[in-house]
């Protein structure tokens, strides 16, 4: 039961708080996609220092480690050093980047050379020994890795401000027709000593609260809907814990923008 | 009925030299229509009851809700309590409306909470914790014949329960100063004489009661502001400025 002294409206609610949910949504996800991504984008970056990069996969009756260690020793005996990457989060997108068919296995070599455009003469080696791999400058997988960090910045920072004052309209529009329903009432508390700040105390209560169960609804549909994604293997990205906790932000700053978005002169 | 009113606050009330409403001199326009009041002057001693006479459209609603701080004058004085409404700082109407209640016509409520919580408004509002009220809202919905219908919302109430409803609101918070805007209209006389005697009661604990009716009857043994061409001709010399 509705024990505020302002009426609830029913017709405002209908739109503002489905609005809200989608847009909690949508940030929602942006930030868990944007997490996973810069935090696999980061570590390959920094771990594959060289001059190139070599990714490695299965073939036959070959494991992607045996081809990994295979590949190492062809690499080492070109006279380069060569670095054998441990697997982590985030290789597969390299490897793919680099060329890699989707849905393998892969491993990484990064290769320390004097020389420049090395990647061909690698590539030429490996093929030679029946090694399924694929070589790649240093500057190409920095570039990708880059990429990848802008794409993920972007979604981070761009889009989220545009959710953010897509939420605020709506706060604003919603907290406008509503103050036009309950005007009566508002007269009538001003009518028995109620002051400006008591009336927008109502107001804040009845902004945040909507926005605020909009925003859970929202995050908790972004971090089923990320499960989802990744179980049906449509994201890409691994997605962990910390990634997900990204959607408990967005429900806050849903309640912030509803707290915030109150009718600026009391009716 | 018992209220936070009675004890110091009933013998402070009355024993205030200040007028507790003061009227200089006030004109009320509305627009091109003539004007709704004409030079009125008045004042009510603390702690009296006075009835407002006139026929229909003659000022009463206007004088209450001028008390009230609902309307302003458009020339003249009103005080109410020592201040000068029109000099009072919007903190202090908010302050100021506490300490009045009024039962005006067309009696408001918020329909969607309870008659108790229509009661309870002013406590409400006067940041009191519903423990602290919750007592008093019961008894003066009880004083009023109300509590049978405390979980009901005011549409399903008649217009006898709503008026009746209009006046446990208004007294709920114990104001100093009570103001009732034709409280028998459309009521037989049973329940006239019972309205009545609850407003005397409510006197007792050392309001300002000041109640407005075109019903001649009815001000039979009151001081009585008998309002004529926009003016206030004051029947009982003593309350008179």
């Amino acid at each position: 039961m509705n024990r505020s002294l302002l009426p609830t409206s029913a017709a405002v609610n209908a739109w503002a708080v489905p609005a809200l949910v989608l847009l909690t949504l949508a940030g929602a996800l942006l930030a868990i996609l944007g997490s996973a991504a810069i935090r696999q984008g980061k570590p390959s970056e920094t771990r594959l220092a060289g001059a190139a990069v070599v990714v490695v996969w299965g073939h036959g009756l070959e494991s992607a480690d045996a081809a990994q260690a295979r590949a190492t020793e062809v690499l080492a005996g070109l006279g380069d050093r060569v670095t054998a990457v441990d697997p982590a989060r985030g290789d597969e997108e390299m490897a793919r980047g680099l060329g890699a068919p989707a849905g393998v296995e892969t491993r990484l070599i990064g290769v320390v050379s004097p020389a420049a455009g090395i990647a061909s003469r690698l590539d030429a080696a490996l093929r030679s020994q029946g090694i399924a791999s694929r070589a790649g400058e240093r500057g190409a997988a920095a570039r990708w890795a880059r990429k990848s960090l802008i794409l993920a910045v972007t979604g981070d920072v761009i889009l989220p401000m545009l959710i953010i004052i897509t939420m605020i309209a709506v706060c604003a529009q919603a907290t406008r027709r509503e103050a036009a329903v309950a005007a009566p009432s508002v007269g009538l508390i001003r009518q028995f000593g109620a002051t400006d700040r008591f009336v927008k105390n109502l107001w804040r209560r009845r902004s945040a609260g909507r926005a605020l169960a909009g925003g859970a609804l929202g995050a908790v549909a972004a971090v089923l809907a990320a499960l989802a994604w990744q179980a049906g293997g449509g994201l890409g990205v691994p997605v962990g814990p910390l990634d997900l906790a990204w959607a408990a932000p967005w429900a806050l700053i849903a309640g912030l923008i509803g707290a915030l978005t109150i009718p600026r002169t009391a009716p | 009925m018992s209220t936070s009113a009675d004890g110091a606050n009933h013998e402070e009330r009355r024993a205030s030299t200040q007028p507790a409403v003061r009227f200089d001199a006030v004109w009320l326009r509305r627009g091109e229509a003539a004007a709704a009041l004409r030079g009125a002057s008045f004042a009510l001693a603390p702690g009296s009851f006075h009835v407002l006479q006139g026929g229909p459209s003659a000022g009463k609603t206007a004088i209450l809700r001028m008390i009230c701080l609902a309307e302003a004058p458009s020339q003249g004085m009103v005080q109410v309590l020592g201040r000068d409404v029109q000099a009072l700082p919007r903190r202090d109407r908010a302050d100021m409306r506490r300490r009045i209640g009024a039962a005006l016509e067309p009696a408001l409520f918020i329909n969607h909470l309870s008659v108790w919580e229509n009661a309870a408004l002013g406590p409400r509002i006067s940041g009191r914790r519903r423990a602290d009220y919750r007592r008093e809202v019961d008894e003066v919905l009880a004083w009023l014949g109300l509590a049978k219908h405390a979980r009901e919302v005011p549409p399903s109430l008649g217009p006898a329960e709503r008026s009746r409803l209009a006046l446990a609101r208004a007294v709920a918070d114990a104001p100093e100063i009570l103001l009732v805007d034709e409280p028998t209209q459309g009521r037989d006389p049973g329940e006239s004489a019972w309205l009545f005697k609850r407003l005397d009661e409510f006197h007792q604990t050392g309001a300002t009661v000041l109640l407005a009716t075109r019903d001649l009857a009815l001000a039979t043994g009151r001081q009585v502001l008998a309002l004529d061409d926009g003016r206030v001709n004051v029947a009982d010399p003593d309350t008179a400025r």
